[in-house]
């Protein structure tokens, strides 16, 4: 599965597209993390084990929109757009959306 | 560029688990891992609480008697003071340090509360159904009976446990939190249970000294069981348990302690 | 305890009204999908068949405000503490998405092709006093409509 977030795949031709695909997952950390993350916002710094959940997150939607691209029988997914929102405290929800295509 | 369009089969948005499923599980994790707080951090302060020396004891309760202090419905009796004072006497040495005091909080519930450093709270609702001395004797006895057994510092510390414990897990969702604290305070009823009775058991000594008699020890139990009024007396039963029980115990040491029970002595004056 | 009973059925109250709730409301996404299959939205700009044949192109939006029931909440509070996945939020969101699109999908009736299609997602109805999270979510779905010349 080709994925790019440009309008097309370069040096291929799109023969076919199969309307959007959407991959979307909401995940929390247990509240021990959430803890740990409160204590490094007073000193700063990276927080791992959020950048850990969205990372996560982001590689579970992607697979979910790779899975309904490949039963639509696409083989590319074009000018994919990933957007993160936070629907509850401390959780994370990552969306991700394309268009599913067929290139030669 | 050409369009087909196909419906999918199967969604892979939502991920499959069963929420009822989630939900027992989740909710007996947590049930589970805060019994298991509580009673540990409980056991702990049922460890801690004899070696609490007076003096803190009265510090601590300066500040918890404040509210009512400064309550303006509260007001005392001199009348009902007289016979607590007479109670005091006939209490241990140790005991006596505390500067007992009883305010009256005009409040329908059947219940009597003691607070750190000797306060003791009496509603109206209770002293409505006091008919003779010695039953108000009893019931201060009873109070008396909790501080000796420092059983409302316990408890203080156990609804400290409950309320910590609910609110660092839990601060994010308050009906979560009321969730477990409401089932939790299920579980604190029966080591309640075994605290009245104790206190029970020192208030009819000191009754038994006080009058030289333990009559009006029965009277209060009696008189709730006859009443039948459920919905009223209902407060009385979610902090003590069990009535009748506490009645018979009460009855068998009366009866193998051999006390005696004479005329009761009638109230002097209004209680409030 | 008259608090955990009121708890107790709400939860059961939100389990039963919110799952009957959702299940007819995928069905009715499931049907208006299958109604509108040959209107595809696309998320590229450059799907059309032939560029000069284009009649019409205009703006097209759909938004759908979800809330969720009080089962859901609580299990979702409960799922914070533990981490892990959150199935009722997923539902949720998907549920504003697909209804969101399918808006802006019956709202351009005549539209051919919908182009260049954007998806925003907020949270409205958070209360900042108390710490109860999510209200409810509300998705937008934005795009341009193209009608072919007959």
């Amino acid at each position: 599965m080709i994925l790019t977030n440009i309008e097309s795949v370069p040096g291929k031709k799109i023969m076919e597209h199969f309307g959007i695909v959407t991959g979307s997952t909401v995940r929390a950390k247990h509240i021990g993390k959430d803890i740990l993350a409160g204590l490094k916002n007073i000193i700063g710094g990276e927080l791992k084990g959020y950048t850990e959940l969205l990372q996560d997150s982001r590689k579970q939607s992607t697979e979910r929109m790779v899975e309904q691209a490949k039963q639509l029988g696409a083989n590319a997914i074009v000018n994919i757009r990933y957007a993160t929102s936070s629907v509850a405290q401390g959780a994370a929800e990552l969306y991700v959306y394309g268009t599913a295509v067929r290139v030669e | 560029m050409k369009y087909t369009p196909k419906i999918l089969n199967d969604y892979f948005n939502i991920s499959k688990r069963s929420p009822i499923a989630d939900f027992f599980i989740l909710v007996s994790i947590s049930l589970g891992i805060l019994l298991a707080v509580y009673f540990l951090l409980g056991f702990a302060v049922d460890l801690i609480v004899p070696h609490i020396p007076i003096q803190v004891e009265k510090t601590l309760g300066k500040i918890f008697t404040l509210q009512y202090n400064s309550n303006k419905k509260a007001s005392e009796n001199k009348y009902i003071s007289m016979v607590l004072s007479g109670m005091v006497k006939q209490l241990p040495s140790s005991h006596q340090k505390r500067d007992y005091r009883i305010r009256i909080v005009p409040d329908q519930e059947i219940n009597a509360l003691a607070l750190p450093g000797g306060n003791i709270i009496l509603f109206t609702g209770l002293l409505d159904r006091v008919r003779s001395e010695n039953e108000l004797a009893f019931v201060i006895g009873h109070e008396l009976g909790h501080f000796s057994n420092r059983d409302h510092l316990k408890r203080m510390g156990r609804s400290l446990v409950i309320i910590m414990v609910s609110f660092t897990l839990l601060g994010q969702d308050n009906s979560i939190s009321k969730f477990l604290v409401n089932t939790l305070i299920g579980a604190q009823m029966k080591y309640s249970q075994k605290q009245e009775l104790e206190a029970d058991l020192i208030a009819v000594e000191l009754l038994n000294k006080q009058y030289g008699h333990v009559a009006g020890a029965l009277d209060f139990f009696n008189r709730i069981k006859s009443e039948g009024n459920f919905s009223r007396i209902l407060s009385y039963f979610s902090t003590h348990p069990h009535t009748k029980d506490r009645a018979e115990v009460l009855k068998e040491v009366i009866e193998k302690r051999d006390y005696l029970t004479k005329k009761r002595r009638p109230l002097k004056r209004k209680l409030y | 305890m008259p608090q955990l009973i009121i708890i107790i059925t709400l939860i059961i109250l939100g389990y039963i009204t919110g799952s009957i709730a959702e299940k007819k409301h995928f069905t009715s996404i499931r049907k208006r999908e299958a109604a509108n299959i040959a209107t595809p939205a696309v998320s590229i700009s450059k799907a059309l068949e032939d560029e000069r044949n284009v009649e019409e192109a205009y703006l097209a939006h759909g938004c759908a405000v979800i809330s969720m029931d009080y089962f859901k909440r609580f299990l979702a509070g409960l799922r914070n503490i533990f981490g892990g996945e959150i199935g009722a939020y997923e539902s949720l969101v998907d549920r504003a998405r697909r209804e969101a699109t399918l808006r802006m999908k019956e709202s351009a009736k005549n539209a051919d092709i919908i182009l260049n299609i954007r998806i925003e997602t907020s949270t409205i109805g958070r209360s900042n006093d108390n710490n109860r999270s999510m209200g409810s979510i509300e998705a937008f779905v934005y795009g341009t409509a193209i009608t072919y010349k007959k």
